[in-house]
């Protein structure tokens, strides 16, 4: 499964990790120090957005016959069955799980 | 028509997000060849691609998003994040932010205060995540768009702040020739003469002016540029069009008995100076007044000079301080002594040389039209401190002097078309503090942005 979903426990604020008062006085150094790898990961999967629509925009694996597109007027986002070739990659990486394939009549 | 298919995809209305994913990871960007067919129905819907600016009204972006000024796709940089896909994720933030980095150490974050997530535990740390992925793919190469010159116009940015530096970027991206002159000999503007190292280091600020210079701007250090009176400057200049972004570099008066005592700075000059490794004159006690950035940040650098003992006065209280939250509570952390509701009254010399300052003590009145609660002084009571330096930082103001013929507001500020950001000049377009008055830097990204988008809209 593509679908990722939120952390739905709460986790305590991280905390804001810095240099030592002390060391401060000595000059200019950076304050604060950055994430982790594995703090970076663990914050962002708490984004509630990862339970709507990941925004996957570099995905290769989408539709290879362009055959999606969204009415500008509406946002309704349509798929041409005549170019489709139901390959199904669009319905595997739609996170929302909004695309469902359908049996074709007569197959 | 398609022959051979065993399932069609449909779309479920009710649950779709109409976010564009679908759309968006189409595969003409893998092969370039399907973009450029005219006939077919997938080259036609490629050129028909939207942009984020297109989206309709019906289809909300997600809080983090619309509170960012430049709109960044904060959820979808996160998602990748949370995959660990972080190179991936800078790109996406690179699509709109030139300055990821710079805006990872010091953005004041609008997209937290916003953020849903609040409602269950706190805000995704999305400043820091930026950081994160900004300084890990620093080795890696930075995504080389297409920058070939597809254009011949030339034009000229003013200035080399945040909002130069994103106009140069985009109309570069476009395919322009761009030119900045820089007053300074340094680069940056207030990220550069304003915001202190031990807050944004100058080796990050450095790498992101770099590949800004690598997509073929023309960076001038030293070289300040003045409006004539009769607005032919432009016809003369040899530009197409201007982008100014002077910034507000005058640090406001506060008409206060006593400020022309020896020991007594303006702030943002107190910080250039220290910027630009030039020696600065600081005593063991000093009073630094104002509530914003600038305050907190001459504040702590004084400490870091080696001042005994530093004193903060703001005339209002903690809430209204415009300065960064997080750094008013490090500054406190440090040993700056932050007092409220204070504002000074004069200064105090002794042979031409400040010895300390009256202040006197406010309460809060009513509201002003910007909603902020005006300070009242409560009478009597009046107080000394001692301090044998005093810096000022109450704001800055846009420098006047190579303006000429431009139109103001009453403040100073540049009057410009709200949409267009074009000056009272035609060709002219301004952005930036010097617009705005004293903001923030993803404003003065934003400004430039738009502003690049005017210009090239002017010359199409
Ligand atoms: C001390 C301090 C701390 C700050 N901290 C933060 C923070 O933490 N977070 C945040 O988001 N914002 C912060 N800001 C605000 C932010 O830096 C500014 O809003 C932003 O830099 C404005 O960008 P700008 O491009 O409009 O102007 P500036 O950055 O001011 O750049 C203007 C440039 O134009 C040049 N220039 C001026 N006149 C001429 C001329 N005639 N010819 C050629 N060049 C000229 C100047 O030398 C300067 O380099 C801070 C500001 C200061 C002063
Ligand atoms: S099934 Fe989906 S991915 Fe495959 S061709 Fe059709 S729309 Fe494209
Ligand atoms: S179908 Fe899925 S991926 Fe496509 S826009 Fe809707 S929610 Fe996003
Ligand atoms: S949880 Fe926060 S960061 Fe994630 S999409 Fe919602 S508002 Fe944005």
């Amino acid at each position: 499964m593509m679908t990722k979903e939120c952390k739905k426990e709460t986790a305590p604020k991280i905390k804001r990790k810095t240099l030592s008062v002390k060391a401060r006085k000595k000059g200019f150094s950076p304050v604060e120090y950055g994430l982790l790898k594995e703090e970076a990961i663990k914050e962002a999967e708490h984004c509630l957005g990862l339970r709507e629509c990941e925004s996957c925009e570099i995905c290769s694996l989408l539709c290879p016959d362009l055959c999606i597109t969204r009415d500008e007027k509406t946002g309704e986002v349509l798929i041409d069955l005549d170019y489709c070739k139901g390959c199904g990659i669009c319905a595997s990486v739609c996170p929302k799980g909004a695309i469902e394939m359908a049996l074709e009549e007569g197959k | 028509m398609v022959e051979g298919r065993t399932h069609r995809p449909i779309i479920q209305p009710s649950r779709c997000h109409s976010c564009d994913v679908c759309i968006r990871g189409c595969p003409a960007e893998f092969i370039p060849e399907y973009r450029l067919e005219e006939e077919s129905l997938r080259g036609t819907l490629y050129r028909g691609k939207m942009g984020k600016k297109t989206v309709p009204g019906n289809v909300p972006l997600p809080p983090c998003q619309e509170a960012c000024p430049i709109n960044q796709d904060t959820r979808g940089y996160v998602a990748l994040i949370a995959k660990g896909k972080f190179k991936e994720a800078l790109e996406l933030v690179r699509e709109v932010n030139p300055l990821p980095a710079v805006c990872g150490f010091i953005c004041h974050h609008p997209c937290e205060e916003a953020c849903l997530r609040e409602g269950v535990d706190h805000p995704i740390p999305i400043r820091l995540l930026k950081r994160f992925i900004a300084e890990y793919g620093r080795a890696s190469e930075r995504a080389r768009k297409g920058t070939k010159r597809k254009r011949r116009e030339t034009i000229l940015v003013v200035g080399s702040g945040p909002a130069g530096l994103a106009c140069a970027n985009d109309l570069s991206l476009l395919g322009f020739r761009v030119t900045i002159f820089e007053a300074l000999p340094v680069l940056g503007g207030m990220l550069s003469v304003g915001i202190p190292e031990f807050r944004l280091p100058r080796e990050i600020l450095r790498m992101e002016i770099d590949g800004i210079r690598e997509l073929g701007v023309v960076m001038e250090t030293n070289h300040s540029f003045r409006f004539g009176r009769n607005g032919r400057t432009l016809k003369r200049s040899g530009f197409d069009a201007i982008f100014l972004s002077m910034g507000a570099h005058r640090s406001s008066k506060l008409d206060i008995p006593g400020e022309f005592l020896h020991g007594v700075f303006p702030g943002v000059e107190f910080l250039r100076d220290i910027n630009l490794g030039r020696k600065v004159e600081i005593g063991k006690k000093v009073v630094v007044i104002g509530g914003g950035n600038v305050a907190i940040d001459v504040a702590r650098s004084a400490l870091r000079l080696g001042s005994k003992k530093v004193d903060l006065y703001y005339r209002r209280s903690r809430k209204e301080m415009p300065a960064i939250s997080e750094e008013v509570e490090e500054a406190a952390r440090e040993g700056v002594n932050i007092h409220l509701l204070t504002a000074p009254v004069r200064m105090i010399g002794k042979r031409g040389k400040a010895i300390g300052m009256e202040c006197i003590r406010m309460r809060l009145g009513e509201p002003d039209k910007n909603g902020r609660r005006k300070p009242v002084p409560i009478q009597g009571s009046n107080f000394k401190v001692d301090a044998d330096t005093i810096i000022s930082a109450i704001g800055q103001r846009v420098d006047q002097k190579p303006l000429k013929g431009l139109e103001k507001n009453p403040d100073g500020t540049i009057r410009v078309a709200p949409e267009t950001g074009e000056t009272s000049l035609k060709g002219v377009f301004a952005g930036g503090d010097m617009v705005t008055g004293p903001g923030w830097a993803i404003d003065a990204i934003a400004a430039g942005k738009k502003g690049a988008e005017a210009i090239a809209r002017y010359l199409s």
